[in-house]
């Protein structure tokens, strides 16, 4: 249970900075390392410190890892739970001196997270960024009751077959710009069409240098 | 009248039931909160009363919620003179889509998006309606801020249409009717609710001003609860199918209630899961309570399809689909249809898109088009040719379309299941409301009409009759009402359940809050959620909650409020554990016995042979069952296609006077050879360019694929100029064959006479090609050496075999040339491939043997599984699902493993 049993690791000092509330952090660490460990401070600490728990967001890439991250915090906030009547932490960085400090913010202000927990918004990336369309139908131009489509290969390949068929705007930039390109690639359309697919997979990497 | 008052003993729970049933008997009325819950307890009624022996008697008085307001408004608006159209959804949603329409600030809004948002939109006035009914005055939503501010000025368009057209929402019809009900003193009779989870404000107020009601009282908790971790859906479903069948089997008159969040997502799962587990050719014991959308059930899809086709190209997917479901054609005309898909397929004519001209304008002279379903295509297309271009009232669209759909033989050709009638039925009823869409005098065009009717029947839901099974499977909400003897609670995990939402986008959130709207707050959801978990205790003695320990690679932990009710999870019981098998289900039976091919010829020329070196399954499968891979039509040439062009354009170079040339003289002496090949290029595309490139590809896109073609063949010809003096003995020169009883009929690219009077033979190819490929004992490709060892004329001496390689920026023969440097290229160095491995007798000796140790294996029926190189060889086969490899993997992966633990030891 006592966190001074255990050395501290070298680079305690830049842990204890990434708690800082006040501050942006990034932390870049090898796998191993204890980065979830980290941000599960991290988000505790700033769960004692809100007005509301949708406030505090953590993003992840996967669901898997949303899924270890919302088990995590759970479980130190229900560990906080069952040793309520213990002495307090000694370590106010301790994770369960942040977890009690979390648990008895959501306490006072009638959040009842333990049993609530949908309230902590840990989430994959995609599903944050549909949220933010959907909360804004109007200025994402989407409109409501959208769903991430999971096989979107064959609207891929229809974005990509009707931009190749602009070929036929004579005289315009985008027309002579397929034509280009279908000449770099001996006219080989059904490639293109597959390389363009494959792009669309792949937008993250390149989109930014197009759309600001 | 009022209905005699029902209450049990004091401290004692009603039967489940019970109360009900006494309430209805006496001439009560009950009012549900769903249509659902009404015929449910119609259903009981008429079960306890068959079950009394009774052989007739009165109906029971049992309304759904918005039946019961609408019928009750209805009565009173007629006496009041009320003229009011009364909205139906369909109508309610065009009016909102044509306000959102008219927002400038919305001009650029796709048209999906737009539906969606006016759907929305709908949403929120039902929402304030039902919840908030004091924001429906303008004043109080002036303060309303960015896409709340939007609704707010959509919200003051739609009352004002509604008050100058005399329109009424059904959303407001409860509203109008309180005061309707408050100024009418007379004795109404009291109301008994049923499968309410909660009752809304607006619900609170009406029933106050109708005079006296209560809730049914709720029956005894269940005395047996049991909370289950599976370690995955896959168990927790299988648990869930084998409790109902053990249940079942015990007593067969049970009524079982399962009850799941992913009746809709996971339909398919769940029906396999119970229907693995009853008797083969036994009726299904289970049935959704939720429908499907109406456009998945074929004869409606079918029908929407034959409608699109009329006017507009379907996709290729969608069309085999349609030809295949014989709606709208006879058995012998579907067969003929799925013939002419099949050919048109082997022939290299699939389309990524098919019109209806397009197929019709096919001509297939052993798979013709059944004339008379021609005949009534061509019928329904003419009727609505007549009037395509108008734009017409939706009642005249809807009008029309039974009538195209009867010329097009639709629903007369196979005989319907009732499930087919009572589909149609519905998909009448939605052909009704979107013919109802002019309400406001609009008219529209026909893909204007259409569009809208796939969005109904998108949005129209579809559940065949109940038969009653003892098995229900049903929502959460929709299971509201429902009594059973146990009841199974599916995905009881702590993301689901409580289900979770969002708040609405185009309210205000402190609005939704203060007024508890759905998902306004997450306490609301939990507290929903109580409400019905406490509603499905009191519906069977025995309820059982169950969730997968882990989904989706994502471990889960159990619902809290489960938990709270139930308890902790406990594992699975034993036998409630998928079954082990006793014996093992199949069992291995190598079966290595032949069945000869009988003499005659064989379909493909040499690439029998190749593929029965390649794999003796593949062989036996494409040869003599005439298997085959089936791949989407793809938009572009293909690259067989594009091959086959240049096969033509050098065939057309290569075929002598008048237009041609046939030796290596008259090419060098070529004047002007780009001008010469550019003729011979476009006299090639005029007449083989095939028709779907020609007609669906855009006109540059071909212009490119011409300057191509002309571009390649000249670098080759130019190639060509540096050879050795040659003259070409002939191009695709056809050759039969008979190998000891296997007839093959081959065809050769091109044959050259070299200076040394041997001959060459030519393969063009342009792909990426080896010789090695033609190397013993199992050669990847037998075409060249057996055009050599076999198709030649015996007083023909064999100079050499090359794949000529017609690719941009790979232009080269490669192949095996007796002497290379004196036949082919002057000075060619020792080290150019051509000259390390030069044709030898032994070599052509080997080839020979092999090839006809490979027909004779033909012959003899050798048709094993046994592909050259696994994996590779089986990534370039189609028939996986036929040989099912998949099934052998491990001996063929220990095969090449121990060959690289060998190599390693080496």
């Amino acid at each position: 249970m006592s966190n001074t049993a255990r050395p501290l690791p070298p680079d305690q000092a830049e842990r204890q900075r990434a708690l800082d509330a006040e501050r942006s952090i990034v932390v870049q660490a090898p796998a191993g390392s204890g980065k979830t460990d980290l941000l599960t401070r991290r988000f505790l600490r700033l769960l004692a410190e809100v007005e509301e728990p949708g406030q505090v967001v953590a993003i992840t890439f996967t669901k898997a890892a949303a899924a270890e991250m919302r088990h995590r915090i759970l479980a130190e906030l229900e560990k906080a739970a069952a040793n309520d009547t213990l002495a307090p932490a000694t370590d106010a960085f301790s994770m369960d001196a942040l977890a009690q400090r979390a648990l008895n913010h959501s306490r006072a202000l009638g959040w009842n997270l333990l049993d609530l927990p949908a309230q902590l918004r840990i989430s994959t990336i995609d599903s944050f960024c549909r949220d933010l369309a959907l909360q804004q139908p109007l200025l994402s131009g989407l409109g409501g009751g959208l769903d991430i489509f999971d096989q979107p290969k064959e609207l891929y390949r229809r974005a990509a077959r009707q931009t190749l068929r602009k070929i036929d705007q004579t005289g315009s930039v985008l027309g002579q710009a397929i034509e280009d390109l279908l000449l770099w690639r001996d006219n080989n359309w059904q490639e293109l069409e597959g390389l363009l697919v494959e792009m669309l997979s792949n937008r993250d990497r390149w989109m930014h240098e197009f759309v600001l | 009248m009022v209905a005699p008052e029902f209450r049990p003993a004091a401290g004692q729970a009603p039967k489940r039931g019970e109360e009900i049933d006494r309430w209805l008997l006496g001439g009560g009325r009950v009012v549900t909160a769903s249509e659902r819950a009404a015929r449910a307890l119609v259903s009981a009624f008429h079960r306890a009363r068959q079950a009394e022996g009774l052989t007739a008697w009165p109906v029971p008085n049992v309304q759904d919620w918005k039946s019961f307001a609408r019928t009750a408004w209805e009565e009173r608006a007629a006496e009041q003179g009320d003229g009011r159209l009364l909205l139906n959804p369909a109508q309610e949603e065009t009016l909102w889509v044509e306000i959102v329409a008219q927002d400038r600030s919305m001009a650029t809004l796709l048209e999906g998006p737009r539906h969606r948002l006016a759907s929305l939109a709908m949403e929120a006035h039902q929402l304030l309606c039902s919840y908030a009914s004091g924001f429906l005055a303008q004043k109080r939503r002036s303060a309303w801020q960015q896409d709340a501010a939007a609704f707010n000025a959509w919200l003051n368009a739609f009352d004002e249409t509604c008050h100058s057209a005399e329109l009424l929402s059904s959303s407001r019809l409860p509203l109008e009717l309180i005061p309707m009900l408050e100024a009418d003193s007379s004795q109404r009779p009291a109301l008994l609710l049923a499968g309410f989870d909660r009752i809304l404000p607006l619900q609170r107020n009406l029933f106050d001003a109708w005079g006296s009601w209560q809730e049914a009282a709720p029956a005894s908790a269940a005395t047996e609860v049991h909370f289950h971790g599976a370690p995955d859906a896959q168990s927790e479903l299988t648990a869930c199918a084998l409790w109902a069948r053990r249940r079942l089997v015990s007593n067969p008159e049970s009524r079982l209630l399962i009850v799941t969040q992913e009746a809709s997502a996971c339909r398919g799962e769940i029906e396999r899961a119970f229907l693995r587990l009853a008797d083969p050719g036994a009726a299904p014991l289970f049935e959704f309570s939720l429908g499907i959308q109406l456009i998945q059930v074929a004869p409606i899809h079918a029908a929407q399809l034959v409608l699109r086709w009329l006017s507009a190209p379907l996709r290729e997917d969608e069309l085999d689909w349609l030809l295949s479901t014989g709606l709208g054609a006879n058995p012998e005309e579907t067969a003929a249809l799925q013939a002419t898909m099949r050919t048109l397929r082997q022939r290299g004519l699939e389309r990524t898109q098919w019109g209806l001209d397009a197929l019709l304008g096919q001509r297939v002279g052993s798979a013709p088009l059944p004339a008379a379903w021609v005949q009534r295509m061509l019928q329904a297309r003419r009727l609505l040719q007549a009037v395509v271009h108008n734009h017409q009232t939706p009642i005249e669209w809807a009008e029309l379309v039974p009538e195209l759909l009867a010329a097009a033989g639709f629903g007369q050709t196979r005989p319907l299941s009732s499930a087919d009638y009572q589909a149609i039925h519905r998909w009448e009823q939605a052909l009704e409301t979107c013919g109802s869409l002019g309400f406001d005098g609009h008219r529209m065009s026909w893909p204007e009409f259409l569009s809208q009717l796939d969005r109904t029947l998108n949005e129209t839901l579809f559940a065949p009759e109940s038969h009653d099974a003892p098995i229900q499977i049903a929502g959460p909400a929709e299971s509201a009402g429902l009594a059973a003897d146990a009841v199974w609670f599916l995905g009881a995990n702590e993301d689901a359940w409580p289900a979770k939402g969002p708040l609405h986008p185009l309210l205000p959130p402190d609005v939704q809050r203060e007024a508890e709207m759905p998902h306004a707050t997450p306490q609301l959801d939990w507290d929903l959620a109580e409400a019905m978990t406490g509603r499905l205790l009191a519906a069977a003695p025995e309820v059982h909650f169950s969730f997968g320990r882990q989904t989706a690679e994502v471990e889960t932990r159990p619902s809290r409020l489960v938990v709270q009710v139930a308890g902790e999870p406990e594992p699975l019981p034993e036998e409630l554990s998928a079954p082990a098998a006793s014996s093992p289900q199949t069992e291995a039976f190598e079966d290595f016995s032949r069945i000869p091919f009988p003499a005659g010829k064989a379909e493909g020329g040499s690439s029998v042979l190749t593929a029965q070196s390649q794999c003796p399954f593949k062989a036996f499968a494409t040869a003599r069952l005439g298997a085959g891979g089936w791949n989407p039509a793809e938009s572009g040439l293909t690259p067989s296609q594009r091959g086959q062009l240049v096969h033509a354009v050098l065939h057309s170079v290569w075929s002598g006077p008048p237009d041609g040339i046939l030796t290596a003289d008259e090419l060098q002496k070529l004047t002007d050879r780009r001008a010469f090949v550019a003729h011979h290029v476009e006299t090639v595309l005029r007449e083989e360019m095939p028709r779907a490139a020609r007609e669906q590809m855009p006109r540059r896109y071909l212009e490119l694929e011409e300057q191509r073609l002309i571009r390649l063949v000249d670098e080759w010809l130019e190639f060509e100029a540096a050879r050795l003096p040659f003259t070409v003995a002939g191009t695709e020169v056809e050759r039969n064959l008979d190998l000891g009883g296997l007839a093959l009929k081959l065809r050769l690219d091109r044959i050259d006479q070299l200076n040394d009077g041997t001959m060459l033979v030519v393969d063009y190819k342009t792909g990426n090609v080896n010789p090695n490929s033609w190397d013993p004992p199992r050669p990847d490709d037998v075409q060249l050496p057996l055009y050599a060892g076999f198709a030649l004329d015996d007083e023909e001496l064999l100079g050499g075999l090359v794949f000529a390689k017609v690719r941009p920026g790979e232009l080269a023969f490669a192949g095996r040339v007796g002497d290379a440097a004196a036949t082919l290229f002057p000075g060619l160095p020792k080290n150019n491939a051509l000259m390390r491995t030069p044709l030898t007798a032994e070599m052509l000796l080997d080839w020979r043997d092999c090839i006809e140790q490979l027909t004779e294996e033909f012959l003899t029926g050798r048709a094993e599984v046994d592909p050259r190189e696994y994996p590779k060889t089986c990534e370039r086969c189609d028939l996986q699902s036929l040989c099912r490899i998949q099934e052998h993997q491990v001996d063929f992966k220990d095969e090449s493993e121990s060959e690289n633990g060998e190599a390693a030891d080496e």
